[in-house]
């Protein structure tokens, strides 16, 4: 199509807008907090160490900074720092010349805002953002010079850069980990196949009453083992009714190879509601990482102890499990007075 | 109004200065439009439908505004892939009307002249270019949001997973290690005035001599010590050279900076209209501009107009003969090179002494720099070399990448990143075709055929990744 002559008189076509071949989602309202405030960073010592300076260094970077001087009357600080490096941008030195301070964070931030827009303005190269800052310096005061810049500048200088750059990875907030470890477990089993044979030892367990409800063995570790006594142990919640997550039990279950199969033992610690045994049950997994099942076991104990569950344990490692005994578990909890 | 959209305050400058008042400029700093931060925000289930929505909602709804009542569009940001996607985004945003005029404009220089010329010419938005960053953009948040926790659950909270920085770990630990076998020999000699020169030991059919053990350098430096060595000849001869101007791909691993510092002083003379445009793959020259330059500025921008001018050099070589008697005559041949290291004047059959000499390796693969690593991802397909070379950056920036001897080596923490990439995640990471970005943007496939089969592998690594140990679920088997 032409276009409209007043528009682009020496063109022959215009373009128009093309579809959307992602069919993209538009509608979406979220925002982000637009205006970030300016990095400052606290200094004590102001004319601290200076870093080594290398025979080998070269001009490397020029930025405005923030630096804050604490005290009394903690002052915010721009100025201008004009840095040299070695060929790896290591061992940085150089000098700094400050432009202003205000008693006030926002208005040092929006200052620091005005001269880089009007640097930005200017197009000024960042080799050339010396002098311009030099003279801005001046114009507040004569007497501003550069001097040497302190260890608190360049470290200041840093956190200005890692604050303008965009790092090209796209890694999610720290609170969305866990969402999104349930959601990529999710999609991944769209292309697992479920059909994985069942360990022989939750089979045994079944038979003796328990059903390991979540447990998927082409995901989750395996259990903790203790090699001398052929012992696996999970730590675990048990929950006797299914539909019921206000009757909960912290548990540490043990499956030994028998000649026979298998014996089990649960240690009950910790009743109470799903989140107030599921909280246990992640700290008892804590003590084992750090120091073996036989620290989670001390500490299962300790628990045991100081809620009347210790009694249940006929044994070194809980209660032995059969049938009968699980059942007995289950119509005990069921009378659980739940503390909220 | 016709309007004309940028990404930059300088460039802003610059067409100001260059059009009429006709012309509104609108400038966007930065990914003014992105996926949201709190979500996945790629529907898998649905063709890889993205969600996109404002970072930066002041700016964005004041363009919307401007660009809803615009005659017409320009579009002149950088033309990478990133700010065409991401020009195309905002458009999209703004629900631009139907019958706006919507044309991209590729400024190869910021001069008044190059301005005009861009706006003479302009093309529509390149969808196939869209597509490709869009591609990208789907990958490294596949990527970066689903396998980042569970590699820090793993490795620790300062671990994060890149589609680009994984490639490029994986292409660094795989590099062969550099074991010489053969090696050839270097000497200093000196005049009677003492200056200095390199020269390399030669057959005498002028062709390298090579050394199948370490040891005999040694051995010929202790004999050379007790040789008479001379010039046996000198030579010179005047070449003439077209001009060459350097590429992107060419002046990272010319300059003498890292490849991101490069990359960011070559644009910065690109947006002062000093240099045409460095992130296109054409040669870059000088414009007509002028003015001062100062610093690494002026290293850069004399190396590209150095390059991008004919010139005639003058090379000089000389062949020097070391010669001692022992059992018998022994004479050995060097040969020194203007174009190596600056040549002092000499004469035939001068008198030169021996200073000391030493072995170097050749035959080994060239060692893996930061700028031979972008330059690889580069080629392989994976992304604009702008976008390579920040990948790379950020590797060293995050202390994962140092160089040792000249090489890029893995740091410790990054060699237990690479150990669970290649347990946890198969070959996703050591395929560099796997998402050819560049073949998206020739129109060679399409985004779908190649985040299809992506996803499928994405999913089985998903499947396969073993979860940290949890509380166990346990429950009265039921009857």
């Amino acid at each position: 199509m032409a276009p409209p002559t007043h528009i682009a008189p020496d063109i022959q076509e215009a373009f128009f807008m093309p579809d959307d071949p992602f069919d993209a989602d538009w509608s979406a309202a979220w925002e982000v907090v637009e205006a970030e405030p300016l990095p400052f960073m606290e200094t004590e010592d102001l004319f601290g160490a200076l870093p080594s300076d290398d025979e080998a260094s070269a001009w490397h970077d020029a930025r405005l900074i923030g630096v804050c001087r604490p005290g009394d009357d903690p002052r915010y600080e721009i100025g201008c720092i004009d840095l040299y490096a070695d060929a790896d941008g290591r061992n940085p030195a150089g000098q700094y010349v400050p432009l202003a301070n205000f008693g006030d964070e926002a208005v040092a931030t929006a200052f620091y805002y005005d001269v880089q827009g009007e640097a930005d303005a200017q197009g000024l190269l960042k080799s050339e953002l010396p002098d311009f800052a030099f003279d801005r310096a001046q114009a507040f005061d004569p007497d501003a010079a550069w001097r040497p810049a302190t260890a608190e500048e360049i470290d200041a200088y840093s956190l200005q850069r890692e604050f303008e750059e965009v790092s090209p990875l796209d890694v999610p907030p720290e609170p969305l980990h866990e969402q999104l470890i349930a959601q990529g477990a999710a999609l991944g089993s769209g292309g697992r196949n479920h059909d994985f044979e069942d360990p022989s030892a939750f089979h045994a367990l079944r038979e003796i009453g328990i059903d390991a409800g979540d447990f998927d063995p082409a995901q989750d570790p395996p259990p903790f083992y203790d090699a001398q006594t052929g012992t696996a142990y999970w730590i675990g919640v048990f929950q006797p009714d299914r539909d019921d997550r206000n009757h909960c039990l912290t548990s540490i279950l043990s499956l030994e190879k028998t000649d026979d199969g298998y014996a089990a033992q649960l240690a009950p610690c910790v009743p109470g509601d799903w989140d107030k045994a599921h909280e246990a049950a992640a700290f008892l997994i804590l003590q084992a990482q750090k120091g073996g099942i036989e620290r989670a076991l001390d500490a299962a104990e300790g628990m045991a102890l100081a809620t009347d569950q210790r009694d249940l344990w006929e044994a070194e490692r809980g209660l032995a499990l059969d049938a009968t005994a699980t059942q007995d578990l289950v119509d005990y909890a069921a009378q659980w007075e739940i503390e909220r | 109004m016709k309007r004309i959209l940028v990404s930059t305050l300088a460039q802003s400058k610059r067409l100001r200065a260059a059009l009429d008042d006709d012309w509104q400029i609108d400038v966007y700093m930065g990914r003014v439009i992105d996926l949201p931060p709190h979500a996945l925000g790629i529907d898998v289930a649905h063709d890889f439908r993205p969600t996109y929505g404002a970072t930066q909602p002041r700016i964005v709804n004041r363009l919307r505004k401007a660009l809803q009542a615009a005659e017409a569009i320009y579009v002149a940001t950088t033309p990478t892939l990133d700010a065409e996607a991401h020009a195309w985004r905002l458009l999209r945003l703004a629900h631009v009307p139907a019958t706006t005029p919507v044309m991209r404009v590729t400024l190869q220089a910021l001069t008044a002249a190059g301005i005009r010329d861009a706006f003479a010419q302009p093309r529509p938005l390149d969808m196939q270019r869209v597509e490709a960053a869009e591609t990208l953009r789907a990958v490294e948040r596949l990527v970066g949001y689903l396998l980042t926790p569970l590699a820090r659950q793993s490795l620790g909270a300062d671990v994060s997973i890149g589609y680009v920085t994984s490639l490029a770990l994986q292409q660094i630990a795989a590099q062969p290690p550099a074991i010489p076998t053969r090696w050839g020999l270097r000497a200093q000699f000196e005049t009677r005035a003492g200056e200095r020169l390199e020269a390399e030991l030669i057959t005498r059919e002028g062709r390298r001599v090579t050394l199948d053990r370490h040891d005999k350098a040694a051995r010929l430096t202790e004999l050379l010590r007790t040789a008479a060595c001379w010039v046996a000849e000198t030579a010179e001869r005047t070449v003439a050279r077209d001009a060459a101007p350097l590429s992107l791909a060419q002046l990272i691993t010319r300059a003498p900076f890292a490849p991101s510092q490069t990359l960011a002083l070559a644009t910065a003379l690109y947006e002062r209209g000093r240099i045409t445009c460095p992130l296109v793959d054409d040669a870059i020259v000088p414009t007509d501009v002028d003015g001062a330059l100062t610093g690494a500025a002026k290293v850069l921008f004399d190396l590209i107009a150095a390059e991008a001018a004919p010139k005639t050099e003058t090379l000089r070589g000389a062949r020097i003969r070391a010669w001692w008697e022992r059992d018998q005559s022994v004479w050995l041949t060097f040969r020194a090179r203007e174009r190596d290291t600056p040549l002092p004047a000499l004469t035939d059959l001068e008198a030169l002494h021996f200073i000391d000499a030493q072995a170097f390796p050749i035959g080994v693969p060239a060692p893996l720099t930061e700028a031979a690593l972008a330059l690889a991802l580069h080629g392989q397909g994976v992304a604009d070399l702008s976008t390579c070379i920040e990948a790379v950056s950020a590797l060293v920036k995050q202390g994962d990448v140092e160089t040792q001897a000249g090489r890029l080596q893995l740091t410790a923490r990054a060699q237990q990143i690479s150990a669970w990439l290649t347990a946890y995640t198969g070959d996703l990471f050591a395929d560099p075709h796997a998402v050819r970005v560049d073949a998206i943007a020739a129109g060679e496939t399409t985004r779908l055929e190649v985040l299809r089969p992506f996803w499928a592998r994405l999913q089985s690594v998903l499947a396969t990744v073993p979860r940290p140990p949890r509380p166990l679920l346990l429950h009265p088997a039921e009857v």
